[in-house]
């Protein structure tokens, strides 16, 4: 991750620094956009997408020239699995301050290619790896440059291009992947006909400085660094650094490789749909030092990904299922005499009341329990308590209540449910309970 | 016969009087029966028994709901009162008796509990 990073400080430095440095030498365009990966498109899965560029700030030039704009077209459709067919019409206008008038120059040019990707690091490659094969033409004319995708060249002219792509990915993190491409390549073609430096006119050959400038074999290379800033399921974002060059003309003619350095940023969604843009800096051989870039395309994603789960709280656990609820009849107010066990008379509304219950529910088994209050002593209170619930037992067998249904039994002083220490506590605590048994 | 009517009219009216005086009677014997229990639980809380044991500690108390029916029968001669809750056995547990304290009570046993109270001299008798 360390070694990443170094790797990223250090191009982002390289390129300001180069740029720092470098003297303009007014040479050429690089008509660039964004370098390619080692990304296909699905089979017959298509893309679109359009990128325009322009000067920012143009120098007064020799040449009277104050503008240049580039606009790119691109299509491209998945063929086959790791095999895409791409096209390009770069198209350049050119402003220029003529003689007692605004001069403008229109070219084009078509690039048709096929990349076909060898390695796929989503795959369990060690890096992603791809090669492109072009037939490029550029309808310039002798007196202007003909853009070539990539190079500037000269003339009508007609080339083959063949670059391989190599990305790796340096760091996966949670908002996506920093990734590293590198591209390789060159443009093959002739010379063109009836085009010679000598034959331009001075302010052309001032702009590409001097009639000894040939225009063969460029050799044209790139790096990129994609950084992500976030991602969500709608969309992502990243940073882009792409430093590029080729060796066309200026090479032989100052000696100094053209360069330059797009800083910017993309944003993409899930549907396909991306917009980025940027400055694009001339670092060396160039005339105009700052350019923006702005692109918007479509490439229709393979499969839409499904759109994740809400994260939501995972639900506390059900509660315990509750257990079986018991039943009780607590009997207030059944009097005995003192000491004895002979229920008092007006204490029967109580019991009848409790003999209709359990005769209602004829399934069930009751335990009569007896208790009192902590007058006397526990002994006495417990012989007490088993004798009250013996009465109340022979209440019930007599009005019709089964014996066998019954179990009486005394808990003497031992269950309070009130304080004794009180005359209300210790009414409370004199009771008996009817303890229902499923 | 004018008195023989006035004597029904009253005895009938004299009844009316007892028997909605035994509803009402019930109804505040009700809230005051159920302000006994609620005083019962706050006691039992205050009381609980910690069982103390290597892994922690563990208490149970008594406690009602508040909700309840009253029910009057009164078609007898003498009235007859229910009052139906809920008994919960409830349990704390914790690391130490503080922490048992302070944790959530988990209710472990139910008992649906049907009180029976009877009417005499006047006043509803437990």
């Amino acid at each position: 991750m360390k070694r990443a990073w170094v790797v990223v400080i250090a191009l982002l430095l390289g390129s300001w620094g180069h740029r720092a440095f470098a003297s303009p030498t007014e040479t050429g365009e690089t008509g660039l956009v964004t370098i390619p990966t080692t990304d296909v498109l699905a089979p017959w899965k298509p893309s679109i997408g359009i990128t325009l560029d322009g000067m920012i700030n143009p120098p007064q030039t020799p040449t009277g020239e104050i503008q240049v704009n580039h606009t790119h077209f691109s299509l491209g459709i998945g063929l086959l699995p790791n095999l895409e067919f791409t096209s390009e019409l770069p198209y350049v206008e050119f402003e220029r301050n003529v003689p007692l008038q605004r001069h403008t120059d229109d070219i084009g040019g078509l690039r048709l290619g096929l990349k076909y990707r060898l390695l796929n690091e989503e795959r369990g490659a060690p890096l992603g790896a791809a090669l492109l094969g072009a037939f490029v033409a550029g309808t310039g004319r002798d007196d202007l440059p003909a853009v070539l995708d990539r190079t500037t060249v000269f003339g009508s002219r007609e080339a083959y291009e063949v670059m391989a792509i190599v990305d790796k990915v340096l760091l996966k993190t949670s908002q996506g992947d920093a990734t590293f491409t590198l591209n390789a390549g060159g443009l093959f073609f002739d010379k063109p006909s009836g085009f010679s430096v000598q034959n331009q006119s001075a302010a052309f050959q001032r702009r590409f400085r001097g009639p000894n400038a040939t225009f063969d074999v460029p050799f044209e290379f790139a790096a990129g660094l994609k950084l992500p800033l976030f991602q969500t399921y709608y969309a992502h974002g990243e940073f882009l650094n792409e430093f590029r060059g080729n060796t066309a003309i200026v090479q032989q003619v100052q000696g100094a490789l053209p360069t330059r350095d797009f800083v910017g940023f993309r944003f993409a969604n899930v549907y396909g749909f991306a917009v980025q843009g940027g400055a694009d800096f001339g670092l060396s051989g160039y005339l105009d030092p700052y350019r923006f870039i702005a692109s918007i395309s479509y490439a229709m994603p393979a499969v839409v990904p499904p759109r994740p789960p809400r994260v939501v709280r995972a639900p506390p656990p059900p509660p315990p299922p509750p257990a079986p609820v018991k039943k009780k009849i607590v009997l207030r107010g059944v009097h005995f005499d003192f000491d004895k066990a002979a229920i008092r008379s007006d204490s029967v509304p109580i019991l009848r009341e409790a003999a209709n219950a359990l005769k209602e529910n004829q399934t069930v088994t009751v335990i009569v329990e007896g208790h009192t209050d902590s007058k006397g002593t526990e002994e006495y209170n417990q012989r007490l308590s088993v004798r009250r619930a013996d009465a109340v037992k022979g209440y019930l067998v007599k009005h019709g209540v089964a014996a066998s249904r019954l179990t009486a039994r005394g808990k003497g002083e031992s269950q309070p449910v009130a304080s004794n220490d009180t005359e209300e506590g210790q009414a409370e605590n004199r009771r008996v309970e009817l303890l229902v048994q499923p | 016969m004018r008195f023989l009517v006035a004597l029904c009219c009253a005895v009938l009216w004299s009844t009316a009087a007892v028997a909605g005086d035994v509803a009402s009677q019930f109804e505040s014997f009700c809230v005051e029966w159920m302000g006994k229990l609620a005083a019962r639980q706050e006691d039992n809380i205050a009381h609980i028994k910690w069982d103390t044991k290597p892994d922690g500690v563990k208490g149970e108390y008594v406690g009602y709901t508040t909700e309840h029916t009253c029910t009057l029968k009164n078609e007898t001669q003498v009235p007859i009162g229910k009052i139906i809750y809920r008994e919960i056995v409830f349990q704390k547990s914790g690391g130490t008796i503080p922490e048992a304290e302070k944790s959530p009570a988990q209710a472990i046993e139910t008992t649906e509990v049907t009180e029976i109270f009877r009417y005499a001299s006047g006043k509803w008798v437990y």
